[in-house]
């Protein structure tokens, strides 16, 4: 049995904001992935058990792949020296994200790693198993590092406080 | 959430402004999204229907095969059946009447076989007409002179074979002339027998 079109559009409303901040760590294109994954999720011929898991799982997938799809798209471009070609840096995806409150943007402080176990932990609402599973780590592995990920963030944030008082 | 992290104070409360912050709106329209969605979930139908009539085609299509294999498989074994019932009942309705019939002469079947086999019959030797020696000796001695004992050797000599013939005796000697039964057609009758 297929997702009804009033769960795709609840879930469109919910988590697609979510979904491309965390597309975000991997690819400039994380819009896209979001559509694609949420076309995928409207032909599955039977609904997923979690389709906010299955959605986290597929913008993952999809980031991935876009870049190193990305990755080699650069390649190319520098062996053929295209001098107009927009440098982008996979580790500056939320560069961005000017609209986005102190707090995320806060998240750039982070690893990769440390970005994802915060954003799967804080806006999707999956569990540690859940987002171990995702993650292919250990659930207990996944909350240590998730702790240590919000003290980096406090710290930076303390620092920053401290150095800005405006 | 249904688990705990096990945080300090200090750390939930970020976990709570960030759980709060706004985020970025995304730019991408919702509603072309949802007719994409809609447009490729009918498109998704629309293969499955179709997969699932070509599926029940197929099964049909091989019903109908095997239908027909079976058919002429039984077919098949029907005719081996009944073929071998005819021919072991003719078999049996021969050796039948063979056992009614008289049991026929072996000397007689022979000779019809020999009689009508033309083979045989060509090569079989003719039967050379009765000639008494005595007579033949003595037209042969009528100013004609033998060799040593023509008749005990089963043959004439080339010399009167030349005289009494009229043949060369280079037509005499050559293998052809040596078959008895020309040499007979050309002895008989100059000998008047």
């Amino acid at each position: 049995m297929r997702i009804e079109p009033q769960e795709l559009a609840v879930l469109l409303n919910q988590h697609s904001a979510h979904l491309a901040l965390y597309a975000a760590q991997w690819t400039r294109q994380s819009e896209d992935c979001v559509q694609e994954s949420f076309v995928e999720l409207a032909t599955q011929t039977n609904r997923p058990t979690n389709p906010i898991a299955w959605l986290y799982s597929v913008v993952r997938n999809r980031a991935i792949n876009q870049s190193r799809s990305d990755q080699r798209r650069k390649q190319r471009e520098q062996q053929l020296a295209k001098p107009d070609w927009e440098a982008s840096q996979v580790d500056h995806e939320l560069q961005n994200v000017e609209q986005q409150s102190e707090l995320v943007v806060a998240l750039d402080s982070l690893s990769r790693q440390e970005r994802e176990w915060v954003i799967l932990r804080i806006w999707s609402g999956l569990t540690w198993d859940e987002i171990a599973s995702i993650t292919s780590t250990s659930s207990s592995s996944a909350q240590r590092n998730y702790a240590s990920a919000l003290k980096k963030m406090r710290t930076h944030l303390e620092s920053k406080c401290l150095t800005n008082p405006d | 959430m249904s688990d705990q992290s096990g945080l300090t104070p200090e750390l939930e409360s970020l976990e709570t402004s960030l759980r709060n912050a706004a985020l970025k709106p995304v730019s991408f329209s919702k509603e072309e999204l949802m007719y994409r969605a809609g447009y490729a979930a009918a498109l998704a139908d629309r293969s499955s229907v179709a997969a699932t009539q070509f599926s029940v085609r197929a099964s049909e299509k091989m019903a109908r095969s095997w239908f027909w294999q079976v058919l002429a498989l039984t077919s098949a074994s029907a005719a081996i059946v009944l073929a071998s019932l005819l021919n072991f009942h003719s078999i049996g309705s021969m050796a039948k009447e063979n056992l009614a019939n008289k049991k026929p002469d072996p000397n007689s079947v022979v000779s019809e076989s020999i009689q009508s086999h033309s083979v045989v019959k060509a090569n079989r030797p003719l039967p050379l007409p009765s000639v008494d020696p005595v007579q033949l000796l003595e037209r042969l001695d009528r100013g004609q002179q033998l060799s040593s004992g023509p008749i005990t050797q089963g043959r004439i000599s080339y010399v009167s074979l030349e005289s009494l013939s009229g043949m060369d005796r280079s037509v005499i000697q050559s293998p052809t002339a040596h078959s008895s039964f020309e040499l007979r057609n050309r002895l008989l009758p100059e000998l008047g027998l």
